[in-house]
């Protein structure tokens, strides 16, 4: 099955701009033949939105979706957006949306607040990492920070994911290496790593664009199953990057390397309890 | 530490960090609806580099420069002020400012190099802004990191632009990527001036090398080393206090005006909006 990374630049704010493009770049990738299109995160929305959120949030049954739904009846999609929740908190958010229904939302656990970052301010925490049944198979989407606390992949791993989608706007930064931002490669690096330890596919959807001088870093990439990088897309571009997923890497790398299989999560669970209880 | 620092400074893929600087410049110009920007050529490295980058980004006939000099000015300055706009092909304008700065000082005859000198750097800020509007472009800034941490500029002088595409590069990194990009040897090779009266250098009332200088500002500002590591590590301690003072001392330059607040939201406090908002 082939699956399409949209490596995408947002207008700041400008939720209609982003829809109309989100909705053409969909419909390349089916173009493509892919069966699902992944974008990064609050690509419908731009990331560094602060004050905006409260503009810019939308209730999941809002009618601003109903391009979405509709366009998930030809392909399958992942969107992140500024999630409103009938309690009035406001997640950094991306859904899982196909066959016209959203069939699974996955709220951002880890809000990065420190440094250039700033989203403990306005957003909610997420509180749930929860596998759901993609077009490709078991699955779990993870946003940008969450994918730096190796908890969340844990969660993701003994559930049984055989793909990851990690949805990022990730500033570029460091210029110490070759060819893209010092973030970008350490992106890299960490896609390798949870593709092999997990014997998943990790699908990393980044931006592209500019805001304030925040250049996001691309590199947008898929690492399959024996932490090889199989495709990435260019440092500045917007691109759609197909991709040819086979089930049967997961299952050969999995054989190979039974550690789902030997996985003891009671005693990881019986020794979080004793740590927090010893606190 | 000391060995890391040094290393720190260096920009290892100097065509990449090209790219990112005329990346940023072409998508923050036209993101605002622009096309050209104007830039001070002062002769020195900066502002060459500037230029150099812009004329990448947006193609030389989108490029205006503007000299201008004042009867104090070293004739090496103007020059290769002029050299630079050469090299270019670019649109180039040499606007002396003597007649609107004695006029000004004649009221004061007494007034020191200060005054004047800032009063220059006014002037220049006040004709280039007159530019953008006339020829409908953005004022690129040319300050480093360096002289913006340390705040060796002029208050809404120098330090006055749109956008700048150097603002995190210190000054020897200016120097690095100034060879790299093709600025004439002699400018990259001589001693830094701001030649606002004769015989002025930078490093002469800075009191230190700007090799010293950013070695310093680098651990302190992207290592988040304190004084007492600083010291520990082989600086003297004198060379340090001077340098902190500075960046302590300068921090209303790098700052907008300060609001009282009296209201639940204030424009300068809890207004947060990115100025690529919509863009």
């Amino acid at each position: 099955m082939k699956v399409a990374v949209a490596q995408f630049r947002s207008k700041l704010g400008d939720f209609e701009a982003n829809l109309e493009k989100t909705l053409d770049f969909c419909r390349r990738a089916r173009e493509e033949g892919a069966v699902l299109c992944i974008f990064p995160e609050l690509n419908l929305t731009g990331y560094n939105v602060w004050d905006i959120t409260f503009e810019v949030a939308v209730p999941l049954d809002s009618p601003k979706l109903s391009p979405l739904l509709e366009i998930s009846r030809e392909i399958d999609l992942t969107v992140g957006l500024i999630e409103e929740s009938p309690e009035h908190v406001f997640y950094n958010s991306a859904l899982y949306i196909s066959s016209g229904k959203i069939k699974h939302v996955h709220r951002k656990v880890y809000l990065p607040t420190y440094g250039m970052f700033d989203e403990g301010r306005f957003f909610g925490a997420g509180r749930r990492v929860k596998a759901f049944n993609s077009v490709l198979g078991k699955s779990s989407i993870l946003i940008c920070e969450d994918l730096w606390h190796m908890s969340t992949v844990y969660l993701s791993f003994i559930q049984g994911t055989g793909y990851i989608f990690a949805l990022s706007a990730s500033p570029g930064r460091g210029y110490r290496e070759e060819g893209m931002f010092g973030n970008a490669e350490v992106w890299m690096n960490m896609g390798e790593f949870y593709s092999r330890m997990t014997g998943s596919y990790f699908i990393y959807a980044n931006r592209v664009g500019c805001e304030d001088g925040f250049v996001f870093s691309g590199k947008s990439f898929v690492a399959n199953p024996y932490g090889e990088i199989i495709a990435e897309a260019s440092p500045f571009e917007e691109e759609i990057l197909t991709v040819e997923l086979n089930e049967e890497l997961i299952r050969s790398a999995r054989a190979n390397l039974p550690l789902l299989r030997d996985e003891k999560p009671e005693i990881t669970l019986q020794n979080l309890r004793r740590v927090l209880d010893e606190e | 530490m000391r060995s890391k620092i040094e290393k720190e400074l260096h920009i290892k893929d100097r065509t990449f960090i090209e790219k990112v600087l005329t990346y940023f410049i072409r998508e923050e110009v036209t993101k605002a609806g622009f096309q050209k920007v104007v830039v001070g050529i002062s002769g020195g490295v900066d502002s060459a580099l500037t230029a150099f980058l812009a004329v990448k980004a947006l193609g030389k006939e989108n490029v205006i420069g503007l000299s201008m000099p004042y009867r104090t000015s070293s004739r090496s300055s103007i020059e290769d002020a002029r050299l630079v706009a050469e090299v270019l092909e670019i649109e180039f304008h040499e606007i002396e400012i003597t007649p609107q700065i004695d006029a000004y000082f004649r009221l004061f005859p007494d007034a020191d190099n200060v005054r004047r000198g800032n009063k220059m750097a006014r002037e220049r800020m006040s004709i280039l802004y007159d530019f953008a509007h006339w020829k409908r472009a953005l004022v690129i800034g040319t300050s480093n990191k360096s002289e913006l941490l340390i705040g060796y500029s002029t208050r809404w002088g120098d330090s006055a632009h749109d956008i700048n595409p150097i603002g995190d590069l210190y000054k020897t990194q200016v120097w690095e990527m100034a060879e790299f990009v093709g600025v004439p040897e002699r400018i990259v090779k001589k001693k830094p001036s701001a030649d606002l009266w004769p015989g002025q250098t930078d490093e002469g009332e800075i009191g230190l090398s700007y090799k010293m200088l950013d070695q310093i500002l680098l651990g302190y500002v992207d290592l988040r080393l304190r004084r007492e590591e600083l010291v520990e590590i082989g600086f003297d301690p004198k060379v340090v206090d001077r340098v902190l003072t500075m960046v302590r001392n300068s921090q209303y330059k790098r700052k907008l005006p300060i609001i009282c607040k009296i209201a639940q939201r204030t424009v300068d406090k809890d207004f947060l909006y990115l100025r690529d908002w919509g863009l």
